[in-house]
């Protein structure tokens, strides 16, 4: 017992060692004094050499002496002079590094921004140095051409050539995941949706494989992929219209679902408006979109020119993916729109090229694939990929 | 306005489909769907409240496999596999659970605690500056963060951290348990007790802080506080193993092989997948002499459900070490086999049994090798090895022959036999007589100070120890000494 008291006699002393008064805290604004790190921001994934810039804001710019930039608290360049940046090489694989920029004023105050960057997983197939596309022609009447031949083409990275590899039409079962917009708005045309979904689902080829979510403004999985189409049909089906719309949610938890599958992916996606529910951003959806080798399908249902935000925001993902936007302004249009992608994912080509730019610094690079000696023929494509080396498992061989 | 119980839906959607006959056939399955996941998910959050982290683990996982927005879901799903340490199946739940709600401060510390027990500082420090971004007096994250400094060996930045967790939630007995671990592990025993009786001041049923207590006063030799600490945290979680594996590691170091046993098995079962109880197991099969007991218990653990990777390494690293012992007993075996006349090798086999932990059997290849060679040398390490193994009776008597011949080393061995058989006044005797030549030997001065004590001489003791304190660099050993003599000098010197 006796001992037990000279114990807490101990703690108590200890204790007020221990509370010390925290000390001076870092801040990135004083009167008339401030920093901001403006790329890369908070959240954002960097990797390769890449840029760090920042912003100082002084009452009188000439008192500031210099801006130091640490990244994971390492000091990696000292600049004196306006624009204040730096050039950091961040490796292959973008992860967490928490960068500094501390700016030192002439009259002894420091004033510190942080920024945060993002550890991302690129999904983006460059197989062991091989970029792939699947690719779709069509003529001036919306007929998909299907004996282009691999001369045709012309494929371009950052306006640089590109010598084909592969080169045939691809003909291997496709991996889709086919989301319906179930909110309040869609009330009165759910019929109508199914009746053409289900169709859809009819037309696919007996190796696709498809699953079914569903969205308002929560994501449910209804059917699991399978090669099932009355499975398939009887999800379909079964949605209701009610509630909001998460559509970006709906998209991201589709690449969740596809990450783990190997092959031709596609997104096929059913909405009537505008997010309203959404967690998820457009722009960390849109992300998703660049570092994901999946074709996105999408259908605005009623949506026109004027609904600016929705159907700029379904047919930029659409672009960016070498897939397809479709707008019809009634329901009675799903079952063509819907028809027109089975038929699509049946007359693609599958292209490869090796890249000639081997410095993989992360950066997107734009692709352009064009067929100069053929007229009035639209190509589609992905727009481009981030240059990250990755070690995937070779392309399937091609079925001819 | 966002929907927050989805069997509202229900209701209107199945008035609907009583008044069109031909579509509530196929509307059960939507509807399934939300129902299914908002029982699930009830019942799985219900578990984890409980401990049932497994159960909730399998419901939760059906509910992300319907529900594919669900914070809630993907967040407890998160939690349940940390705290079944399945730490590399959390990491994503919690990142979609962060998609989904990016500004949520404990989902950060979270995913920052399991990047830490993956061992990545690295994006272990970005969730926690995340969460201070969110919110930049948030105890916890500078918690998270003195962990990962210290995880990075950085001392001194951890402390800080602590320090400003503690200033931010003077109620933060996390804070206080880690800062405190630092101090066991510096030594800074009086330090470390201090915040492990804060941790408890401020939360009275943390089982861990009195655990980490009790171990605190066991390195401080205060063995019956130690016990009594622990089993009160054991009373308080009787489920958890912590509370069994740290007295387990006290009976293992007194010397109390059956009860340690005991403990250690109780550990185990209750989370055999606790790397912790394996380690001790075969540590306690080791000091049972029985090495191929100890190297099964190693295999048997790292057969176990293990998922934790530092607790697999730490168990990997020590099936490597005793089989490296192994290997090197079978060579020194066989050695012994083609040349059994030689000395050297059994002195080199008991000296490998004894740094293994086979104390008793170190002694069998030491009486041979005097057998053979019976120089003094030869049998001041029969007797030191004889006085590891607690056979004082025969070290005191060999020692005693290798004194009365002026060797100085066996003159102090001999005191250390004569105190462990309860002969305080001889081994006095021969501590000063070994004094007399060697005054700047500090050890010499704690012993006789321990063996003074026992004898109740409290003011010739506190001299011994004060000398003994004056010689001696500061270490644990010198701490505790120091302590000793404070609490003397306060309790009138009674012992």
């Amino acid at each position: 017992m006796r001992r037990r008291q000279a114990g807490w006699f101990l703690a108590v002393a200890a204790l007020s060692l221990f509370l010390q008064p925290l000390g001076a805290q870092e801040v990135s604004k004083r009167k008339g004094f401030e920093i901001a790190i403006t790329s890369p921001v908070s959240g954002d994934f960097v990797f390769g050499r890449s840029e760090i810039l920042a912003e100082v804001k002084a009452a009188e710019p000439s008192l500031v002496e210099k801006v130091e930039f640490y990244v994971d608290d390492k000091l990696v360049f000292i600049d004196k002079e306006p624009p204040y940046s730096c050039v950091y090489d961040f490796g292959s694989e973008p992860r967490s590094y928490v960068l500094k920029a501390k700016a030192y004023h002439r009259e002894g105050v420091t004033v510190t921004a942080t920024s945060i960057t993002r550890k991302v997983i690129l999904n983006y197939q460059v197989s062991v140095n091989r970029v792939v596309l699947f690719a779709t022609a069509q003529d001036s009447d919306h007929r998909f051409i299907l004996d282009l031949k691999k001369e045709d083409f012309r494929v371009e990275e950052d306006d640089k050539p590109q010598e084909i590899l592969d080169f045939y039409l691809e003909q291997r079962p496709v991996i889709l995941c086919l989301l319906l917009d179930s909110s309040g708005s869609m009330q009165g045309r759910m019929d109508k949706v199914h009746l053409a979904a289900d169709k859809f689902v009819e037309a696919l080829a007996a190796e696709d494989q498809a699953m079914v979510i569903d969205f308002d403004e929560k994501v449910f999985l209804l059917q699991d992929f399978t090669r099932d189409s009355k499975l398939l049909k009887e999800a379909i089906d079964s949605t209701i219209a009610e509630g909001g719309t998460a559509l970006y949610d709906a998209l991201y938890a589709a690449y969740r679902r596809l990450k783990d599958h190997q092959g031709r992916k596609a997104i096929v996606i059913l909405s009537d408006g505008e997010d309203t529910n959404s967690k998820f951003s457009y722009q960390r959806v849109l992300e998703a979109a660049k570092t994901n080798e999946v074709l996105i399908y999408s259908i605005g249902l009623g949506i026109s020119m004027l609904d600016m935000t929705s159907h700029s925001v379904l047919k930029e993902l659409a672009e960016e993916t070498g897939g397809r936007a479709f707008f019809p302004s009634k329901a009675e249009d799903l079952e063509e729109v819907y028809q027109q992608i089975a038929q699509e994912l049946r007359s693609q080509y599958y292209i490869t090229y090796s890249p000639t730019n081997e410095d993989w610094n992360g950066k997107w690079r734009k692709i352009r694939l064009s067929a100069p000696k053929k007229k009035d023929i639209e190509l589609r494509a992905r727009k481009g990929y981030y240059a990250v080396r990755r070690s995937l498992a070779p392309a399937p061989p091609a079925t001819r | 306005m966002r929907k927050s119980l989805p069997f509202r839906k229900v209701a209107p959607v199945l008035v609907v489909a009583l008044l069109i006959p031909s579509s509530p056939l196929f509307a059960v399955k939507a509807l399934e769907a939300r129902n299914i996941a908002f029982k699930l998910q009830g019942e799985a959050m219900k578990l984890y409240k409980e401990g049932s982290y497994r159960k909730a683990i399998e419901l939760l996982r059906q509910v992300t496999n319907l529900s594919l927005n669900s914070f809630l879901a993907y967040y407890y799903l998160g939690l349940c596999l940390s705290a079944d340490r399945q730490y590399s199946e959390a990491l994503e739940p919690l990142k979609t659970a962060l998609e989904l709600e990016p500004g949520h401060i404990q989902a950060h510390i979270a995913l920052g605690d399991v990047y830490l027990k993956l061992g990545d500082a690295s994006e272990a420090r970005a969730e926690y500056l995340r969460a201070l971004y969110s919110q930049d007096s948030y105890a916890p994250a500078h918690d998270g963060l003195g962990r990962v400094y210290e995880a990075q060996g950085d001392d001194d930045r951890a402390i800080q951290e602590y320090q400003k967790a503690l200033q931010i939630n003077v109620a933060f007995p996390d804070a206080y348990a880690n800062l405190g671990e630092l101090y066991l592990r510096r030594g800074r025993l009086d330090d470390a007790i201090a915040l492990f009786l804060k941790a408890i001041q401020v939360k009275p049923d943390f089982a861990l802080g009195y655990s980490r207590l009790g171990i605190a006063y066991s390195r401080e030799g205060l063995v019956n506080q130690a016990i009594a600490s622990i089993s009160h945290g054991k009373e308080i979680a009787p489920q958890d193993p912590l509370p069994y594996l740290s007295l387990g590691e006290i009976f293992l170091d007194t010397g109390d092989l059956d009860r340690a046993e005991s403990e250690i098995e109780a550990a185990l079962a209750r989370d055999p997948a606790e790397s912790e109880g394996w380690l001790l197991k075969a540590r306690y099969l080791m000091a049972r002499q029985d090495l191929n007991g100890a190297l099964k218990a190693l295999a048997d653990g790292l057969a176990s459900e293990i998922r934790d990777p530092g607790g697999r390494h730490a168990l990997e690293k020590a099936q490597d070490s005793y089989q490296a012992t192994a290997s090197r007993i079978a060579a020194l075996t066989s050695g012994i086999a083609a040349a059994p006349d030689k000395p050297e090798p059994y002195l080199d086999l008991a000296a490998l049994l004894c740094d293994a932990g086979a104390l008793e059997k170190a002694v069998e290849p030491a009486r041979r090798a005097v057998e053979l060679s019976p120089d003094p040398s030869t049998r001041l390490r029969l007797a030191y090895y004889l006085l590891k193994a607690q056979q004082s009776a025969e070290a005191a008597t060999i020692l005693q022959e290798l004194a009365a011949s002026g060797s100085a080393p066996a003159l102090l061995n001999l005191g250390v036999a004569q105190a462990s058989l309860g002969q305080d006044e001889a081994a006095t005797a021969t501590y000063r007589k070994y004094l007399e030549n060697y005054p700047k030997d500090p050890l010499p001065h704690l012993y006789l100070g321990n063996s003074l004590f026992r004898l109740g001489r409290e003011k010739e003791a506190r001299t011994s120890y004060q000398s003994y304190l004056d010689l001696a660099s500061g270490d644990e050993k010198t701490g505790k000494v120091r302590r000793l003599l404070q609490l003397l000098e306060k309790q009138g010197g009674t012992p």
